[in-house]
Order: structure tokens, then sequence, then C-alpha cells
């Protein structure tokens, strides 16, 4: 897949109105497919607002803990948003990303845990909870 | 009528997996300290991720060119389950150990008896 049939493809995905209409594995006609398309579209939606609620929990959060979960969340949207353009288009070359963002996510959260853990054991307990 | 059938099997998978994000985002806005918001994005994690990768699939399956996207979604799911829930449980046992402050109503501190009566 180059890179300007993966142009191609998101232009020809984007001026179908994002139905998918033009893609390698379309929706489907009929009435299922018009409900999965519907379903994908509530899902940006609620994905969307889902980001901006953990985007708020990452500025907000009272103590680390907050933030690095909220982190992890968020990418977790990202993902969410990816297996949804996959569905929507039907291709397979965002697939990819699932789990690079899924190992990526996890390899941080990890690292900030060991991170809060070793700050504690050197005795940082209470800047670390302010 | 077996495309119908998968076609509805992924609206169901992806409205659960939607569902479950959304609520684990509410819960991480939304609950009282660090234990109950990694409570909620633990389902985000687990639940929400293989409703849509299950929808996906359910989505793909009966099409040849969709069985690269099959495979990944599989391998997403095995490594999702092993990796997610222990990065949560590490996450809560150092925040747990950096005495993160808890909710003012939490009934029991199971670890934190266990560790004063050892030492």
């Amino acid at each position: 897949m180059t890179a300007a049939a993966l142009i191609s493809l998101v232009a020809a995905n984007v001026s179908a109105g994002g139905n998918g209409a033009d893609a390698q594995v379309p929706m489907g006609s009929g009435l299922t497919g018009d409900i999965l398309s519907l379903v994908v579209t509530l899902g940006i939606v609620a994905t969307i607002i889902g980001i901006v609620f953990c985007i708020y929990r990452i500025l907000r959060g009272p103590c680390l803990t907050d933030r690095v979960l909220a982190a992890d969340v968020l990418s977790l949207q990202v993902i969410a948003l990816v297996i949804l353009l996959t569905i929507s288009i039907g291709s397979e070359v965002f697939f990819d990303v699932v789990l690079v963002v899924a190992i990526i996510g996890f390899a941080s959260t990890v690292a900030f845990a060991q991170y809060i853990g070793a700050r504690a054991d050197a005795g940082g307990i209470e800047e670390l909870n302010s | 009528m077996m495309h119908v059938f998968f076609e509805i099997l992924a609206i169901f998978f992806t409205l659960s997996g939607i569902f479950f994000m959304f609520v684990g985002s509410i819960g991480v806005l939304r609950m009282p300290d660090s234990y109950h918001r990694l409570h909620a994005s633990s389902k985000c994690a687990t639940l929400g991720l293989i409703g849509l990768l299950l929808g996906a699939i359910c989505h793909v399956v009966l099409d040849p060119d969709g069985t690269p996207i099959v495979i990944k979604a599989l391998i997403t799911i095995v490594f999702a389950f092993v990796a997610l829930p222990t990065g949560s449980h590490i996450l809560a046992k150092s925040a747990h150990k950096s005495r993160t402050p808890q909710w003012e109503n939490t009934l029991d501190d199971e670890q934190a008896a266990d560790e004063s009566g050892a030492s």
C-alpha cells in the first residue's frame, strides 16, 4: 500500500461523507450497514467526549497516579478511534497502530508506576501528593 | 444470511465497546479517589477494547481481504488481556506505596494493616 493509494483512499472516504461507500470492504448496503454507520458515528462522538474527560483529569488530577491512569485511558481512546476508523473504511492500513499504541501505553504506565514507587522509596511522598 | 448475522454481531460488539469506553472515561472523570479511578480505567481497558476489536473482527471476517485485520485483532486481544490489567495492578501497588490519599469513606485498608503488623 503506497502513500498515494493511502491518500486517495482517505480522500475518497471523505468525499463520500464518511460512509465508506468507496472503500475496500464497504459497510454493506441495507439496514445493517446503515445501523453500523450510525453506530460508528455515535462511537466517534462518545470517544471524543471521553478524550475531553481524560484531558480534564490529566490537567486537574490531584496526584501523579491520576495523571498516569488518565494518560493510559487516553491512549485507549485513541485505540478506539483507530478501530472505529478501520470499521468505517474497511481497510487494514491503520490497524497496526492499535497494537503499537497498546504496547506504548502499557510500557509508559509501567515506567511511571516504577517512578512513583521509587520516589516513594526515596522519601518524596509529601511533594508527590501535593 | 451469514453476512447479515455477522453484521448484527458487529453492531452489538461495537455498541458494547463504545458503551464501556464511555463509561470508563466518565469513571475517570467522576470517581472520588485514585483507586476508584483505576477500577474504572481497567473496565475501559479490557471490556471496551475487546468489544471494539470483536466488532472489527465480525465486520471483516467474511471478506478475504480482512484476514490481516482478524489476525492483528486477535494478537491485540491476547496482549490486552495479559498486559493492561498488569499495568493497572502495578500502578495501584505503587500508588498505595506512595500513600496516595484515599476516599474518606473507605472502609478498610488490609495492605496497610499487614505492613504495619509485619514491621
